[in-house]
C-alpha cells in the first residue's frame, strides 16, 4: 500500500525507539502534545506510547473538530433540522455528539430528514435532486476540511443552487494553540504538528510558538513511522538546544501550504471575533463564517435558531482532556457512564477523540488505564 | 488515493485508493495529472503527495 505500509514497518518503528532511548537525558521528564486527533488514533492503535523512554510522556492536544464543537451548536443544528422541508447534511461523527436536547441521531430518529455524506459536495448533489427542499450542509472542521467547503459554495454560486446553504462551524488552529500556551496550567515540552492542516496552512501559523514560548514544533504524518520520528526530531531539538517548526511530512507538507486552497477559503470565509470552544472557552478569531459575499447561501442567516450557550454536562471532563490536563482514564465517567455506545462528552463521540481512541484500543490491554500497554 | 481520470474544473476527477475504493475528487487545489497521488479531504485533494 504505496505511502502507508513502509510507514507502517515494526522494524524501522524499533530502530526509531532505539535511537528514542539513546537521545533523552534520564534526569528529566518530557512532556509533548499531539496537537491532532488524528495523531492520538494512531498513538493509541499503534502502541506507540510502549516505545517511548518512561520519560517521555505523550498528551492529547484540541485538534478534534467533533470534539471542540460546543453543545449550543449542535442544538442548532438540531433546530434547523426539526423544520419541515429541510435536509440536514454532515459528516457521520456529528450525528451522534450530544447536545442539550439530545443527538442528530435522536431527531432523526423522531422523523427529522438527517443524511450523513462524505463530502460537502455530496450535500449540494442532494440539493440539485431535490430542488423542493432546503439542503443545508453542517460544516465542521479545521482548515483541513474548510477547503472542501469553500470550493463546494464556489460550486453552488457558479450553478446558482438557491436551495443549498452551509452552517459554518469551522475552525483555525492557531488561536486555540495560542490559548493554550498563555495557560498556566499546562507545562509543555513541544508539540507534535497537525500534518494535514499543515498540508493546506503550510508552517507559518506554529512560527508563533518557538518565537514568543520558546518550544518546538515538528509537523508529522499519521503513520507510526510519521509520529515516531516526529517525537524523535523534538527529542533532538531538545537536546541540541534548538527550538524550530520543522516538517516530519515532508511527502505532503511544504511551509507555504497550499496557496489554492488558502485564497479558495479567503475568498468564501470570514473571521468571526469570537468562537466558543467546548471546554476551551470564547477564543478570539479562531472560526470561519461565511463571508458576505456568500450570505445568501448562509444558513445563520437563512433560519432561525435557538443561538444559546449551553453548558457542558458536569460530569463530563472533555475541556481537561482537551487541554492535556487529564488522560482520557482520569475522567469520572471515563468507561462507565461515558462509552462510544452512549457517549457524554464529544471525545468519546469521534474517530478521533482522545477517549474514543483509548476506550478502542487501549482499556482491555493488560494492566489497562496505562497507555504505555497499548497496543 | 491516484487520479484514474481528469475532470473538467469544479467536476470531480475519478481516484482510486489503495484498498481499491473508488471517489470523485475535486482536483481544482493541486497540480496533479492521471497518475499522481493526492491527500483527499472531504472529497477534494489538498495536497499532492510526494515520495
Amino acid at each position: 500500500m504505496k505511502f502507508a505500509a513502509e510507514y507502517r514497518d515494526g522494524t524501522i518503528g524499533r530502530a526509531i525507539a532505539r535511537r528514542l532511548h539513546d537521545v533523552v537525558d534520564t534526569d528529566r521528564h518530557y512532556k509533548l502534545m499531539e496537537i491532532c486527533g488524528g495523531h492520538t488514533h494512531t498513538i493509541y492503535k499503534y502502541g506507540i506510547a510502549s516505545l517511548l523512554p518512561a520519560n517521555v510522556e505523550l498528551v492529547h492536544g484540541p485538534g478534534c473538530p467533533v470534539c471542540v464543537i460546543p453543545m449550543g451548536r449542535v442544538a442548532d443544528a438540531i433546530a434547523i433540522a426539526r423544520r419541515p422541508g429541510v435536509i440536514l447534511t454532515c459528516f457521520g461523527d456529528l450525528l451522534r455528539v450530544p447536545g442539550s436536547e439530545g443527538t442528530l441521531l435522536d431527531a432523526k430518529a423522531a422523523g427529522a430528514d438527517v443524511r450523513v455524506v462524505y463530502s460537502p459536495l455530496d450535500a449540494l448533489r442532494i440539493a440539485r435532486e431535490n430542488p423542493d427542499a432546503e439542503v443545508v450542509f453542517f460544516a465542521i472542521g479545521f482548515e483541513t476540511t474548510a477547503p472542501s467547503t469553500a470550493l463546494t459554495l464556489l460550486r453552488a454560486r457558479a450553478e446558482a443552487t438557491a436551495n443549498f446553504s452551509c452552517f459554518c462551524n469551522h475552525v483555525t488552529i492557531g488561536p486555540p494553540l495560542r490559548a493554550l500556551l498563555d495557560s498556566p496550567e499546562v507545562s509543555l515540552d513541544g508539540f507534535v504538528g497537525p500534518g494535514h492542516v499543515a498540508t493546506v496552512v503550510g508552517s507559518g501559523p506554529f512560527e508563533f510558538i518557538p518565537a514568543e514560548h520558546g518550544k518546538g514544533v515538528v509537523i508529522a504524518g499519521f503513520e507510526p513511522i510519521d509520529v515516531l520520528q516526529a517525537v524523535l526530531m523534538l527529542l533532538e531539538q531538545l537536546r541540541s538546544g534548538r527550538c524550530e517548526v520543522e516538517i516530519q511530512y515532508v511527502r505532503a507538507v511544504t511551509p507555504a501550504g497550499n496557496p489554492r486552497a488558502l485564497a479558495a477559503m479567503d475568498t468564501v470565509f470570514a473571521t468571526r471575533p469570537q468562537f466558543e470552544w467546548r471546554g476551551l472557552g470564547f477564543i478570539p478569531d479562531s472560526a470561519l463564517r461565511l463571508a458576505d459575499e456568500f450570505a445568501d447561501f448562509d444558513a445563520e442567516l437563512r433560519f432561525d435558531m435557538p443561538g444559546v450557550r449551553i453548558d457542558d454536562p458536569k460530569a463530563c471532563q472533555c475541556g481537561e482532556v482537551l487541554r492535556g490536563s487529564i488522560k482520557p482514564w482520569e475522567c469520572k465517567v471515563f468507561g462507565t457512564a461515558c462509552t462510544p455506545e452512549r457517549p457524554i462528552g464529544t471525545c468519546m463521540v469521534a474517530a478521533e477523540g482522545a477517549c474514543a481512541a483509548y476506550f478502542n484500543y487501549g482499556r482491555l490491554a493488560a494492566g489497562a488505564r496505562q497507555p504505555e500497554v497499548v497496543g | 488515493m491516484r487520479v484514474v481520470e481528469p475532470a473538467a474544473p469544479l467536476q470531480g476527477a475519478r481516484c482510486v485508493a489503495a484498498d481499491g475504493t473508488i471517489a470523485l475528487v475535486l482536483l481544482d487545489l493541486v497540480d496533479a495529472a492521471v497518475g499522481d497521488e493526492v491527500l483527499v479531504h472531504g472529497g477534494v485533494a489538498i495536497a499532492r503527495t510526494a515520495s
